[in-house]
């Protein structure tokens, strides 16, 4: 008996014919066990067992080739299917804009540390942008924000404070809270848009409590969660809403203090300005032995910073050349 | 506020102190350092006499020049005018290195020339005069050879000092500065000038003297004005011009003092107030700390007035009648230096001209206001504790007086030119700055605990999430100003802001008004991208927009232009162009499900234009770019959407048990007319409220001539298995109600 020929088989037909020929209606073991009737007792036994062993090893090689046989014809249909998945390299595109993100994180920052967020109207009048925070109509540090004003006397608000002032008269102390949002002034050139972003903050309580200290350790371990591990600074300054006042500084995070163009070559970069807040404010509102401090940064100055954009105006631009490298 | 480091040693003795020191004292204590430059003329660059100089043999325009340069004389040759004889000026030896050449020996028409005459700008100093410069000994006795830097060589800080620190826009001033920050005492200095016997009562009189809020002090002179080199290299370093000889001296004194200085000349003057504001009446009027016309004539006669008036004072009747201002507003109105008699006397002392004998004195008495300081208050404001002795040390570095002293609190008064300290904060700023922040540990607030998490911050969040949610699906995010211009919105038929509750002082025309839309601006970028090569442009943008009443609300809009894929093997590199379709399903995405209605909008294709709806209410605009608008704004194909952001829905959703029972499928071929919308038929389904149609949606739609035939697939599930024939009677009784209003089967 020739096994032999189920190892040589080319293809399943084939296959299929050879365990017919075997194995069949009239296949040749078929045959051979019809044939048994003929032999005596003693031989049967013995021709059957042959018999028996032969079927057991012939169904075990088809097996075996089906397998092998189905295997290949698997492989070779899966080969057909090759494609060069190197053609398929991603063109990802859509990206969250740079002074979204970074207002984001500032956001997050704070509002992890449990600071409420405060809105108010872009649209805002005289008092609180100006009058409720020590800068009556005649003060000279108005020359310092160049205002859009409308007819009726209204104007766009220079900066996100006057939203303190609204907070403080809606809301009672103790009060911790930020202000994110658009602001305008009147000033368009290479390191000026008519429109930017703030993100200033506010705590308050009672006399005695809030001091300068206390906001040296927010705005330490604040710029130090925006930048990484940089050097802050604080110098004496004005604002007439706080006093003391300072203006924070960063180490250069380009040229890590040694002096580049970007830090002017002074190995520090200005990035905030806060201070203790002026009784007057607190006049302003109502407010009676209490004690507080405010701070306020500038969103584009953050974000050119955190993501290396030279150009201000750039953003504002909806150029894709900018936007497809925050993907 | 420029000054440099010579200036500032007239007035303050730095020998040894590194101007990095001085730099670092002045940022230290809140005089903000915003620039330095060093002043540093080449090597090689000498003091020179000339000795003869003759018309050069074979050009007219030449001069043929001896110098001595100490140790020799050269011959030189100079085209400059004014080279003359006697002349002490810098000479550029040979091998110096100019910043725009190296100087050679050369031939000049035949001549030979060993060097050369410089012009300040040749040797890297501002271009402030004709010709060659002509040196003096006025920034110290010139010694011939010696290197020009010597004498010339500064170093400039510019500081931006703040609104409220009037004191500090003067050399003086910033000298003051540095002296309690360093912590030494500031010179005492002697003032010259030849007075002569003849008084000034001879030639001034005060006709009238009807001043209210001002001081004076007025002083005459006499000659003619020789202005010495100093004055105009310093004049030019900081960057000030002057009208003419007398506003030269006049514009140093005040930059070197801080007082105000008004000269005129010598006639009858009247003093008088105007509306509020003291005026010197002079051949033209001078309005004390505000503006000054008084036109002044070079003809050897002169007084000065030297002269303060209240900063806040002077603010306000500036602010309430509206007048015009100039330079002495600007020093005035933030505090000039209070001490008259300094700021004349520096002044006399340049001038070096005779003086009449005596003055007119008609000052007001500056008393110094009085505050208390509670020591533990300081300690709250800033949160440490610094000492009483340290805190009186302070405050006498700074020229405050201790009246009074106790265990808890100090009576100081305050020096005059300090305008700006009005109470205990103030000071505590003072004691602050000058102590140090560094010095200040940091400390962590204890603070009462109550939940913050307000509306507020769940917008924000909510924004986010849908920002994100854009950017998944290939959106960009823009950002733009909320301006527009006006007339484009019109043009366009959007809302504008009513004319009296516009714009005063727009920035640009194009920038006039608010918006009402952001998607112009949107189309802008399109047009932009597109410009730049993309095939492709997702764009988005959230923002506030304005309507007639000039009321506030955020929208969020989008664009969508260009290709629906980018270009691969697959797509051939001819990717589909997007279409409505895809602007709806990039929509769904972000805000989930809604329903259109056909809608209008003043630039959407009239009849690819829907009305974004949630939960029966109008939301906002899904649309084609009218083919017109598209053609305005140079672009092909756009589809937008605007949405009010107010009216998203973030309430939580709410879910309903799963129906575990097997769904059927079942589709109806429709004849329809060709202008009824796919929202009749979902209205007449709809309203049969059949409760096993869990949905049901169009999936094909093909011309049939002068109909169309709509495919529409029904998915049914009970709450059991549906049986065949209980499924046939839910397609019989859509279909009846259908053919009721003309629909038939196709
Ligand atoms: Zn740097």
């Amino acid at each position: 008996m020739d096994l032999d020929q189920i190892k040589k088989a080319a293809s399943l037909e084939e296959l299929e014919k050879i365990r017919v020929s075997l194995l069949g209606k009239n296949g040749i073991i078929t045959k051979r066990f019809k044939e048994l009737k003929n032999l005596s007792n003693e031989e049967k036994k013995k021709v059957a067992k042959e018999l028996n062993e032969l079927k057991e090893k012939a169904l075990e090689l088809i097996s075996q080739k089906k397998y092998e046989l189905e295997e290949e014809l698997l492989n070779m249909k899966l080969k057909s299917e090759r494609i060069d998945v190197t053609l398929f390299n991603p063109k990802p595109t859509g990206a969250i804009h740079p002074i979204s993100d970074t207002m984001n994180k500032i956001i997050d920052f704070f509002t992890k540390l449990n600071f409420s967020v405060e809105t108010g109207p872009l649209v805002e009048d005289d008092f609180h942008n100006f009058e409720a925070l020590n800068l009556p109509k005649y003060h000279p540090a108005r020359d310092m924000q160049d205002t859009f004003y409308f007819k009726d006397g209204t104007l766009l608000r220079t900066h996100t404070s006057p939203v303190q002032i609204r907070t403080m008269l809606k809301q009672k102390p103790p009060i911790r809270m930020i202000s994110p949002g658009a602001v305008f002034r009147r000033d368009y050139d290479l390191t000026h848009t008519p429109m930017f972003h703030q993100v200033e903050g506010l705590v308050v309580d009672e006399k005695g409590k809030v001091s300068f200290a206390n906001l040296k350790f927010i705005l330490e371990s604040f710029l130090i969660h925006m930048f990484g591990d940089v050097k802050v600074r604080f110098r004496p300054s004005f604002f007439p809403f706080t006093e003391p006042s300072a203006e924070v500084d960063i180490s250069c995070i380009f040229c890590k203090g040694e002096g580049c163009r970007v830090c002017s070559h002074t190995g520090w970069l200005e990035v905030l300005g806060c201070g203790v807040v002026d009784p007057n404010v607190f006049k302003a509102v109502g407010y009676e032995n209490v004690s507080g401090y405010a701070f306020g940064l500038g969103v584009e100055r953050f974000a050119m910073l955190l993501n290396r954009i030279n150009d201000l105006r750039s953003m504002y631009e909806g150029d894709i050349r900018l936007m497809e490298q925050f993907k | 506020m420029i000054v440099t480091r010579k200036w500032l040693e007239e007035f303050i003795d730095l020998e040894g102190i590194e101007t990095d020191e001085i730099i670092l004292t002045l940022n230290r204590i809140g005089q903000e350092v915003e620039g330095y430059k060093k002043i540093e003329i080449p090597q090689n660059v000498v003091i020179g006499e000339v000795i003869e100089c003759e018309k050069h043999p074979n050009a007219d325009k030449l001069n043929l020049c001896k110098v001595n340069v100490g140790d020799e004389e050269l011959q030189i040759i100079c085209g400059a005018i004014n080279v003359a004889a006697g002349q002490r000026v810098a000479v550029a030896k040979i091998g110096a290195q100019l910043p725009e050449l190296k100087i050679k020996k050369a031939k000049l028409r035949g001549v030979e020339s060993f060097g050369m005459i410089c012009a300040a700008r040749e040797i890297g100093l501002p271009d402030f005069h004709e010709g060659i410069m002509v040196l003096d000994d006025s920034l110290g006795k010139l010694k011939i050879g010696e290197y020009v830097g010597k004498y010339l060589n500064d170093e400039i800080i510019e500081l931006g000092v703040t609104a409220n620190r009037g004191d500090s826009f003067s050399i003086y001033g910033i000298a003051r500065e540095l002296s309690a920050g360093i912590n030494k005492s500031l010179k005492s200095l002697e003032f010259n000038y030849e007075e002569m016997q003849e008084g000034i009562g001879r030639v001034v009189n005060i006709d009238k003297n009807e001043l209210k809020k001002s001081s004076h002090l007025l002083r005459a002179v006499e000659g003619e004005f020789n202005v010495p080199f100093k004055i105009e290299y310093r004049l030019a370093l900081i960057e000030e011009e002057a009208k003419n000889k007398i506003d030269k001296f006049i514009k140093y004194a005040m930059h070197a003092t801080g007082v105000l200085l008004t000269p005129m000349n010598i006639c009858n003057i009247e003093l008088d107030n105007e509306n509020g504001a003291d005026v010197v009446k002079c051949f033209g009027k001078y309005y004390v700390g505000i503006k000054n016309d008084i036109v002044v004539e070079e003809n050897g006669k002169y007084l000065i007035d030297a002269n303060f008036i209240n900063p806040k004072y002077v603010s306000e009747i500036v602010f309430l009648n509206g007048l015009k201002t100039d330079e002495y507003f600007f020093r005035a109105s933030r505090g000039s230096e209070p001490d008259l008699n300094f700021g004349m006397n520096y002044l006399l002392n340049e001038m070096k001209l005779p003086v009449f004998s005596g003055d007119i004195d008609l000052s007001n008495d500056l008393k110094p206001k009085i505050i208390n300081i509670n020591i533990n208050e300081v300690k709250e404001i800033i949160g440490f504790e610094i000492d009483e002795k340290s805190i009186v040390e302070i405050l006498k570095r700074l020229d405050f007086e201790i009246k009074s002293i106790t265990d808890e609190s100090l009576k100081v008064a305050i020096p005059v030119f300090r305008h700006d300290i009005e109470n205990i904060q103030d000071i505590t700023e003072e004691i602050l700055r000058i102590y140090g922040i560094d010095n200040i540990p940091s400390k962590p607030l204890v603070f009462e605990e109550k939940n913050r998490i307000n509306d507020n911050i769940k917008k924000i969040e909510f924004l986010n999430e849908l920002k994100l949610k854009a950017v998944a699906n290939g959106f960009y995010e823009v950002i733009h100003f909320v301006f527009e211009d006006k007339q484009r919105l019109k043009k366009y038929g959007f809302e504008v802001v009513d004319d009296n509750l516009d714009l005063i002082n727009p920035i640009a025309n194009e920038l006039d008004t608010l918006r009402s839309t952001l998607l112009l601006q949107l189309l802008d970028d399109v047009r932009y991208n597109r410009a730049n090569d993309y095939k492709r442009v997702y764009l988005f943008t959230a923002g506030s927009v304005y309507n007639s009443k000039r009321e506030e609300k955020e929208q969020f809009a989008f664009v969508l232009n260009g290709y629906a894929d980018y270009e691969n093997p697959i797509n051939h590199g001819k990717p589909q162009k997007v279409q409505f379709k895809d602007a709806v399903d990039k929509l769904s995405q972000l805000i989930g499900d809604f329903k259109l209605t056909e809608g209008k909008h003043s630039i959407a294709h009239p009849y690819q234009c829907a009305d974004v709806i949630k939960d029966g209410e109008k939301i906002g605009v899904i649309a084609k770019l009218h083919p017109k608008v598209a053609k305005d704004f140079d672009i092909d194909d756009t589809y937008f959407a605007e949405i009010d952001l107010d009216k998203l829905d973030k309430k939580s959703k709410q879910a309903k048990e799963i129906n575990r029972f097997q769904k059927v499928t079942r589709d109806l071929s429709l004849v329809v007319d060709k202008d009824i919308s796919y929202k009749n038929i979902y209205e007449i389904i709809s309203n049969l409220n059949i409760e096993e149609l869990k949905d049901f949606y169009p999936i094909d739609i093909f011309d049939l001539g002068d109909k169309n035939s709509l495919t529409v697939r029904f998915k049914l599930q009970g709450q059991k298995t549906l049986q065949e024939n209980e499924i046939n009677d839910i397609m019989e009784k859509i279909l009846k109600a259908l053919e009721e209003k003309g629909i038939r089967l196709r």
